[in-house]
């Protein structure tokens, strides 16, 4: 889920950046430091969008940056065991589909797909199953729960499963409300 | 870890990201997950932000079990009959009752775009 | 006004030179190029945005 976090922190301005708009100076030297980078605790950091508050700047000896005490409020992805979410379909290889889920990508793997046994087309690039008839292919709307997670430094592995009732393509979920 | 303290936390629904992403874009080029983010958003923000606001207001009073992660995950899911909901439910240790549910499908029903 | 010490005013100096030499924008017209000299004018001036916390 996305979230929005209020961080205190300082920011250290070098003496370059003086003489600007001291908030905008703050903003763009937390956003190269933070953003994109994961956080073992709030996950991917998207944005920091909102600088709240500004201190009075501190200068240390040897050190020609000035030191600023800040709020600011961060934009953060984390994903959550469990959690139902929707996507569309990026790639598909042979093992399963990657979809993506907001900054990062999911994996369902071939077996967490259909109940169906899956072909992988290498010529079309989709999946079908073999019974069903049913298609994933790029570009395609679909509805899945993350059932493995692993946050490790720097990235996550997400995998999702379509293997339950009303999880699926937006159009197999139709279908299956129509037969009810 | 990022910064001293972390002051608060707040679960936000898809429509919100695109806000604040949308407004950053306009200020300046997106990096390449804003971007991709950004078009995540696009596709799947299902409700306006005001409509969001007001969908939650009536979601905490008619069904005040409702934490506000549940409360978000039906803003952005938009469930559309009991099936929809009993998903996004099925791992929760909250059990809602169908009066619960018809709440929560009509106060949809109403500011589904 | 400024009631420093000489230890207080070689400090605000000192420090006010090392941020000049690192690229902060000079607050004084000057045809100086060195920045211990830049900051001892911007210190007779008065404008050197610093300023001593005594705890």
């Amino acid at each position: 889920m996305f979230k929005v976090v209020q961080i205190r922190d300082t920011a250290r301005v070098p003496p370059n950046k003086f003489g600007r708009e001291l908030n905008q100076s703050i903003a763009e030297i937390l956003q190269g430091q933070y953003e994109g980078t994961w956080d073992k605790d709030l996950g991917f950091i998207l944005a920091i969008h909102n600088i709240i508050e500004v201190g009075d700047g501190k200068i240390v000896p040897g050190d020609g940056s000035a030191y600023y005490e800040t709020v600011f409020e961060a934009l953060t992805y984390l994903p959550k065991l469990y959690e139902v979410v929707e996507g569309e379909v990026e790639e598909i290889t042979e093992f399963g589909a990657f979809v993506r889920l907001g900054p990062i990508d999911g994996l369902v793997h071939v077996s967490q797909l259909t109940n169906d046994f899956i072909n992988y087309d290498k010529k079309n690039n989709t999946l079908s199953g073999k019974e069903s008839g049913r298609v994933l292919k790029v570009g395609d709307k679909i509805r899945g729960r993350i059932v493995t997670l692993s946050l490790k430094r720097g990235s996550a592995k997400i995998g999702l499963t379509m293997r339950q009732p009303y999880l699926g393509k937006f159009e197999w979920i139709a279908e299956e409300k129509k037969e009810g | 870890m990022i910064g001293k303290e972390i002051i608060s936390e707040d679960i936000v629904p898809i429509a919100k990201v695109k806000e604040i992403l949308s407004s950053r874009a306009e200020k300046i080029e997106l990096g390449y997950e804003q971007g991709i983010s950004l078009d995540y958003t696009n596709k799947f923000s299902k409700m306006e932000i005001e409509d969001i606001e007001k969908a939650t207001a009536e979601l905490t009073e008619k069904v005040p079990r409702l934490k506000k992660e549940n409360i978000v995950k039906i803003v952005d899911i938009v469930p559309e009959d009991k099936k929809d909901i009993e998903v996004l439910f099925s791992k929760e240790r909250l059990i809602l009752d169908d009066e619960e549910i018809n709440s929560i499908l009509e106060i949809m029903a109403k500011y589904k775009k | 006004m400024l009631n420093y010490t000489k230890y207080e005013k070689v400090r605000i100096i000192g420090a006010r030179a090392l941020q000049i030499s690192l690229g902060a924008p000079i607050l004084i017209e000057t045809s100086t190029l060195d920045p211990i000299r830049i900051a001892q004018e911007e210190m007779k001036k008065e404008v050197i945005p610093i300023t001593v916390i005594r705890d």
